[in-house]
């Protein structure tokens, strides 16, 4: 069984978008010793966490809102399905409000907080006709659910040092499926174009998308490159080359 | 809704719909999310044939909605873990309740109630999911049980 529980902890406590507020020395020093199984601990860890949090200075409006959605969630029943649905607990709640600090750090807002019918709770994003989502289930278990080119779901295990990367995994395929990108919409065909009005930064995810297209032309805004480029096989290497300098 | 000493009819068309409840799911643009599909090794839902969508919210759920997906969208077979599973439906008749079903989880071929993976569970809750449609949205039902019409094929098979 996987947790996200340590490496979140970890991965939150040294990003520079994560607990400014004036406990985070206590939060430090807390993820050093603190063990999930541990349910009363975790329910007074969580509650700390979320307090830091909210009270984070610049933090985006959307993470307080999904923190209070967190709040609301905390306080629903056994059943609250009409079937036999347990309530989200308090590891799940903290560990979604970890994920919630790497997804403000990615800028990535979900579209969706939801508690889920398996006992958990489920940060979901929408397009089209397209779903992905990861749910943080009571068990400490976290898995992704992303569709794959065909739309058929793929589920992903998140590993306990995996977490931002997941996420980012699901960022990735948001930006590639989104109406501002139609990189999705003409894989056959080889005319993959980014809408110029919606600058996007290509993620080497994309980038691994574009090289098996044999000829696809891209425009992107990335701080490095903001000009219209012409991708081939090999110079998408290039570029690739380049980011990694 | 009652039985009524009908037989059982394990026959189910492919475009027969199975309904189930939800609850306030958020539901956009009629579709259902995965993390309000859930899984049972023996799912409870209510088959077309022998029923509308609003009886699996009477005569006192009517807060909730009602989802649906047809038989031929069940999910097919998954591997995984040197495992085979696959799902399939199960007319599982109650006195009150003609028209109850189940979907099955069969592990190997063999139905089992035992505990599975997450991961297997997860696939099966997605391609429910992407295959189902949202009947009747949570609380917009009729409180009303005399507006409530007849059974489809209420007399189909009558003893």
């Amino acid at each position: 069984m996987s947790t996200a529980f340590n490496s979140t902890v970890s991965q939150s406590s040294t990003g520079s978008d994560s607990f400014h507020g004036p406990e985070q020395s206590q939060l430090q020093a807390k993820s050093q010793w603190y063990q999930p199984t541990v349910i009363d601990s975790m329910l007074h860890y969580e509650k700390k966490v979320v307090r830091a949090l909210r009270s984070e200075a610049g933090g985006p409006a959307w993470r307080r809102e999904a923190l209070d959605r967190l709040d609301s969630l905390g306080r629903l029943e056994t059943g609250w399905d009409s079937y036999q649905a347990p309530p989200p607990n308090a590891q799940a709640r903290f560990n979604t409000s970890c994920a919630l600090v790497d997804l403000a750090l990615l800028d990535f807002p979900p579209h969706r907080v939801a508690p889920s019918v398996e006992g958990g709770i489920a940060l979901a994003w929408r397009v089209g006709d397209k779903d992905a989502n990861i749910e943080f289930f009571n068990t400490g278990e976290v898995l992704t659910e992303i569709p794959d080119a065909d739309g058929m779901p793929m589920i992903e295990d998140v590993g306990s040092e995996d977490l931002r990367a997941a996420l980012g995994r699901i960022r990735d395929w948001y930006l590639l499926n989104s109406p501002g990108c139609h990189a999705n919409k003409s894989a056959a065909s080889g005319d993959r174009q980014c809408d110029t009005s919606t600058p996007h930064t290509l993620t080497y995810a994309q980038m691994r998308t574009i090289e098996s297209c044999k000829h696809g032309m891209w425009s992107c805004a990335d701080g490095n490159m903001s000009q219209l480029h012409v991708f081939t096989p090999e110079s998408s290497r290039t570029y690739r080359d380049n980011m990694e300098r | 809704m009652y039985r009524r000493e009908r037989p059982v009819n394990p026959q189910f068309d492919a475009a027969e719909r199975l309904f189930r409840r939800c609850v306030d799911l958020e539901i956009r643009e009629g579709r259902v999310f995965a993390d309000q599909i859930p899984f049972y090794p023996a799912m409870s839902v209510n088959r077309s044939r022998y029923s509308y969508p609003e009886d699996v919210i009477y005569p006192e759920i009517w807060r909730c909605g009602v989802f649906s997906f047809r038989v031929d969208a069940i999910p097919d077979r998954y591997a995984i873990a040197g495992a085979g599973y696959e799902w399939l439906p199960s007319h599982e008749p109650e006195d009150d309740n003609y028209a109850h079903s189940e979907v099955h989880t069969l592990k190997n071929g063999v139905f089992s109630q035992t505990k599975l993976s997450l991961t297997v569970k997860k696939h099966f809750r997605a391609l429910l999911a992407k295959s189902s449609t949202v009947e009747i949205e949570p609380g917009s039902a009729c409180p009303d049980p005399e507006d409530r019409r007849g059974f489809p094929d209420a007399d189909e098979g009558n003893a």
